[in-house]
C-alpha cells in the first residue's frame, strides 16, 4: 500500500478514536452529574403544564426516561448512548423543546469550525513567519523587543485579553459589532462575505493573541537549527540569506505543524469565548444559552459535537501534513 | 551564577517582591481589615469610585473591591495551584511508569494526543455547572486537571525517552542500581527544571481556564474568583457604565501575580540551566 494511503487510514482511525473517547467522556460526564437530566426536564415540563392529570404526567415521565435511557443497566445505557449519539440522536433540547439538540448544533457548528480553522491557520502562519525572521535577523534590538513583548503577554490568560480587546474596541474606539443577516437564498459568495464580515472581530482578537505561542516555539527551534552543520555549510558555500531562511523554515515546520494539530482543542476554548463576547453565532453563544437555561441535554450535545468538530478539523489539517513532511510521502526502507 | 548572585539580580528581585507583596495582601489584609463577609452583596453603597473610605471603589453589587480582591485572587490561586499540583503529579508518575516499563509507549502517546485534541471547555462547563452546589475551590482544581495532565505528560515522556538512551543511565542499569534509585538520582535532577516550569504554566492555565468557565456563568457565581468578578462586571454592564475600577483593579492584581510568577519561573530556569 502506498504510504500516503496508509497514513490517511491511520489518521482516519485516530479521528474515530478521538470521537469514541469523546463519546465515552460525554457519557461519563452525563452519568456523573449529581442529578438526573431527565428529572430536570420532567420538572421543567410539569411547571409549564400544571393542568396535566397524574396518569398523563406519569406517562410523560416514562416517555422522557425512555428517551434518556434511564433505568437500564449501565452498560446497556452506554451502548444505547453510543449508538444514539453516533447517529446524531441527542434527544430534545430543554430550552427549545421539542426541537432536537442535533438540529440546533448543526446550525452553529459550521460557524465555529470556520472560525477555528481561520484562526489557527492565520496565527500559525504569522507566528512562524515572524519566528524565523527574528531568529535569523541581525537587528538585535527589534527582535529582542518582539520577543520580550510576546513573552510578557503570553502568560496572561486569553479571557483577560479578550475582555481588554472588547473594551478597547467598543468603549475606546467606539466600533460596532456586526449583527446577523438573512443568509437563506443568497448566492454562496454573498454568504461567504457575510460570514467573513462577522468573523473579522473574533478572528483579530484570537490572532493578536494566538501568534505569540507559535512565534516563541518557532524562534527557539530556528535558533537551534541555525547552529546546525548543514546551515553552516550553506553559509560557507555562499548561499543567499533567502536560501538559509528557507532551509531553516523547512526543517522547523514539521514539529510546529504537530503543535498546531494538538493545540486545536485549546484554540477551540478561546474561540468559544470570543464567540460569546463578540456575539458570533457559533458554539460559544449556544453554550451561554444552555447555561442560562440549565439545558443539560444541549450542553452534552455541545460537548460531543465540539469534540467531533475538533477531530474533523484535525483530520482536515492532517491531510495537509504529507505535503509538509516528505517522510510520509515516500515508502520507507 | 551561584545562589547569592541570583538574589542580586534585579530581574529576580523585582518579580519576587511583587509576588510577595500580592501574597501579603491576600493573606494579611483579610485578617486585619475585612469586617463584613466580602461575599455578601449590598453591604456598602453601590458603584462608588476609589476614595478614602473605599480605596478601590465599590461594585454595583454593593461590595468593597478592596475586600473582594484578596478573596477572589486567593480562590483563583488555590484553583491554579491544585490544578498544577495534581496534573504534574499525574504526568510525572505516568511518564516514569511508561518509560521505565518500556511498554505501551506508543499506545499511551496516542491516548495523550487524543486527550490533547479534545476541547476541554465544554466538558469542564458541564461538570462545573452540574456540580456547582457541592463545589469547593480545590475540587475545581481537581476537575481542571482531568485535562491538565495531557500536555506535560507528552513533554515528559519524550524527555525521559531520550534521557533513557544516554550512556550514564545504561551505566547505572549495568552496575545494578535499583530502579527507584535510578529514578531518584538519574532522572529526577534532569526533569526537575521541566517540572518547575510546568508547574508555573499549569497554574496559569488553571487560572485562565477557571476565568473562562466563570465568564460563561457556569460556576457557583456567589464565590468570588477573578472569573466570577468579571462575569458580574459583564452582567451589570460595567464596561459601558464606565466603572473601570470594578474590572481593572482585580485584573491588574491578577496580571501582577501572573507576570511575577512567570518571570520568577523564567529566572529560576535560567539559573538552573547553567551547569546542565
Amino acid at each position: 500500500m502506498h504510504p500516503i494511503i496508509k497514513y490517511f487510514i491511520k489518521r482516519f482511525f485516530r479521528m474515530l478514536l478521538t470521537i469514541w473517547i469523546g463519546l465515552t467522556i460525554t457519557f461519563i460526564v452525563s452519568r456523573s452529574l449529581p442529578f438526573n437530566p431527565a428529572d430536570v426536564l420532567v420538572s421543567r415540563l410539569t411547571s409549564f403544564a400544571l393542568q396535566l392529570r397524574p396518569e398523563e404526567l406519569e406517562r410523560m415521565r416514562m416517555v422522557i426516561y425512555d428517551l434518556f435511557g434511564v433505568g437500564d443497566p449501565i452498560y446497556i445505557q452506554y451502548v444505547r448512548f453510543l449508538y444514539g449519539y453516533f447517529r446524531g440522536e441527542m434527544g430534545p433540547s430543554f430550552t427549545y423543546f421539542p426541537v432536537k439538540v442535533s438540529e440546533i448544533i448543526s446550525v452553529s457548528l459550521p460557524w465555529t469550525i470556520f472560525l477555528l480553522i481561520q484562526t489557527s491557520v492565520v496565527s500559525w502562519i504569522i507566528g512562524n513567519f515572524l519566528g524565523v525572521i527574528t531568529a535569523l535577523s541581525k537587528h538585535r534590538r527589534i527582535t529582542k523587543g518582539l520577543e520580550y513583548f510576546a513573552m510578557g503577554l503570553q502568560p496572561i490568560p486569553f479571557a483577560i485579553f479578550a475582555i481588554a480587546y472588547l473594551i478597547f474596541y467598543v468603549v475606546i474606539l467606539r466600533g460596532s459589532i456586526p449583527v446577523g443577516e438573512v443568509m437563506r437564498g443568497k448566492p454562496i459568495i454573498e454568504v461567504m462575505a457575510i460570514a467573513f464580515r462577522r468573523s473579522v472581530l473574533p478572528l483579530t482578537a484570537m490572532v493578536i493573541w494566538g501568534w505569540m505561542g507559535n512565534f516563541l516555539g518557532m524562534k527557539s527551534l530556528a535558533m537551534k537549527l541555525k547552529n546546525e552543520d548543514f546551515i553552516e555549510f550553506t553559509k560557507l558555500r555562499g548561499a543567499p540569506q533567502r536560501t538559509i531562511t528557507w532551509y531553516v523554515t523547512r526543517n522547523a515546520i514539521a514539529p510546529q505543524f504537530t503543535y498546531l494539530l494538538l493545540s486545536l482543542g485549546m484554540i477551540f476554548t478561546g474561540a468559544a469565548l470570543v464567540e460569546y463576547l463578540f456575539s458570533y453565532p457559533g458554539i460559544g453563544i449556544l453554550l451561554v444559552t444552555a447555561i442560562l437555561n440549565a439545558d443539560y441535554n444541549l450542553m452534552l450535545g455541545i460537548v460531543y459535537m465540539s469534540i467531533v468538530g475538533v477531530a474533523v478539523a484535525t483530520f482536515i489539517l492532517d491531510i495537509v501534513y504529507p505535503i509538509i513532511d516528505p517522510r510520509i510521502r515516500y515508502p520507507g526502507q | 551564577m551561584k545562589l547569592p548572585a541570583l538574589f542580586k539580580d534585579k530581574g529576580f528581585l523585582i518579580p519576587l517582591s511583587i509576588l510577595l507583596g500580592v501574597i501579603a495582601y491576600i493573606i494579611v489584609y483579610p485578617i486585619f481589615f475585612i469586617k463584613v463577609d466580602p461575599t455578601r452583596w449590598y453591604v456598602v453603597p453601590k458603584g462608588l469610585p476609589p476614595s478614602q473610605t473605599y480605596p478601590f471603589g465599590t461594585t454595583l453589587t454593593g461590595q468593597s473591591i478592596a475586600d473582594l480582591v484578596p478573596i477572589a485572587l486567593r480562590n483563583s490561586i488555590i484553583i491554579g495551584g491544585t490544578t498544577a499540583l495534581t496534573s504534574i503529579t499525574i504526568a510525572v508518575v505516568l511518564s516514569m511508569l511508561v518509560v521505565l516499563i518500556r511498554r505501551g509507549v506508543s499506545a499511551t502517546m496516542t491516548f495523550i494526543d487524543v486527550m490533547c485534541t479534545i476541547p476541554p471547555l465544554p466538558v469542564l462547563i458541564v461538570l462545573l455547572y452540574g456540580w456547582r452546589d457541592y463545589i469547593t475551590m480545590p475540587l475545581i482544581g481537581l476537575i481542571l486537571s482531568i485535562f491538565g495532565w495531557a500536555w506535560p505528560s507528552r513533554a515528559l515522556i519524550s524527555l525521559l525517552s531520550s534521557l533513557r538512551e544516554r550512556t550514564f543511565i545504561h551505566v547505572s542499569y549495568l552496575s545494578g542500581l535499583p530502579t527507584y534509585l535510578i529514578m531518584a538520582k538519574d532522572f529526577i535532577p534532569y526533569i526537575l527544571r521541566y517540572i518547575m516550569i510546568g508547574f508555573v504554566s499549569l497554574s496559569l492555565w488553571g487560572i485562565g481556564m477557571e476565568t473562562t468557565v466563570a465568564m460563561f456563568g457556569a460556576m457557583r457565581m456567589d464565590i468570588p474568583t477573578i472569573g466570577t468578578t468579571l462575569y458580574w462586571c459583564m452582567h451589570f454592564q460595567a464596561f459601558i457604565l464606565g466603572l473601570w475600577w470594578w474590572y481593572m483593579i482585580p485584573t491588574l492584581f491578577l496580571i501582577a501575580f501572573i507576570l511575577s510568577l512567570y518571570a520568577l519561573g523564567v529566572k529560576l530556569d535560567e539559573y538552573l540551566t547553567v551547569g546542565v
